[in-house]
């Protein structure tokens, strides 16, 4: 398991993310997603339309680092503003059909190494940071 | 002439929120939720935080120091409908004149000191210039 149940809650209540992924280059690329979290891989799923044609899943076969956010804004203050980003390392997947059939089956899957987050805890608001091993998230080979 | 569209320049007006992605020294890439504006006499997009939230809440935070260091960046601004503008381009850290840079763009807080420009050179927009779901990329400089 690698993220915690406030973690969890927090980003089941968001229907979008946002994907970095580094291209050829070393320019950045940043599109908004549809996720969920794995709890049996600890991993974060991502899901899209045409995913295996898209720039971001070519990039990240190339270079795995990428950095994901969720994040929401309950009120115009430091207090309403709640994000969680997870950087870590990516790899392509299949994951389960989509039974509406509009997603791609083709996913990218991020094992975490290190996750941010501010006001996301109801019972610890404020900064929080940790790093993680790859044994914390389940490859699948 | 604007390397943005009619069509993009009213869409970036119409928001406030966008998502920053900037590559760290460590080569992992970093995403925040960040106030995106559009500034007409220079043609660049403009990153300003709050200084309402501290004085060094820009030059302190991870994407200033990494876009002093490689200003390749890319911000992404979107809705749900779906529609997406997606700028990539060449950032430049300024470490002060936020204060007057957000008065002149009728900012709706005061900048702290240090704010950030991004020079576009690519440009990726879906459902802002034509149809629903119909997508766009150019090269601008």
């Amino acid at each position: 398991m690698t993220l915690t149940d406030a973690e969890q809650r927090f980003m089941a209540r968001q229907a979008r993310g946002h994907l970095a992924t580094v291209g050829p280059d070393g320019t950045p690329q940043v599109k908004p997603l549809g996720f969920t979290y794995n709890a049996v891989l600890g991993t974060i799923d991502i899901y899209g339309y045409q995913m295996a044609e898209s720039a971001k899943y070519r990039n990240v076969r190339a270079n795995p680092h990428v950095a994901f956010v969720v994040d929401e804004v309950t009120a115009p203050t430091m207090e309403g503003a709640h994000f969680l980003e997870i950087r870590g390392d990516a790899e392509t997947a299949v994951g389960p059909q989509d039974p509406t059939g509009h997603l791609s089956p083709d996913i990218i899957r991020i094992h975490p190494r290190r996750v941010i987050s501010f006001n996301v805890d109801p019972a610890h608001p404020g900064f929080a940071a940790r790093d993680m091993t790859p044994a914390d998230s389940t490859e699948v080979a | 002439m604007s390397a943005f569209t009619d069509a993009e320049i009213e869409f970036l007006n119409s928001q406030r929120l966008g998502r920053l992605a900037t590559v760290g020294a460590d080569d992992m890439p970093h995403i925040a939720p960040v106030a995106v504006f559009y500034d007409p006499e220079a043609d660049v997009l403009v990153i300003g935080a709050n200084v309402e939230f501290g004085e060094a809440v820009m030059v302190k935070s991870k994407k200033f120091r990494d876009a002093q260091r490689r200003p390749k960046v890319a911000v992404v601004i979107d809705v749900p409908s779906p529609r997406v503008l997606e700028v990539r381009g060449v950032a430049e850290t300024h470490l002060d004149g936020g204060e007057e840079v957000s008065s002149r763009l009728g900012a709706p807080f005061r900048f702290a000191p240090a704010w950030i420009s991004i020079r576009p050179r690519r440009i990726v927009a879906m459902g802002i210039n034509g149809a629903a779901f119909e997508t766009s990329a150019r090269d601008v400089a």
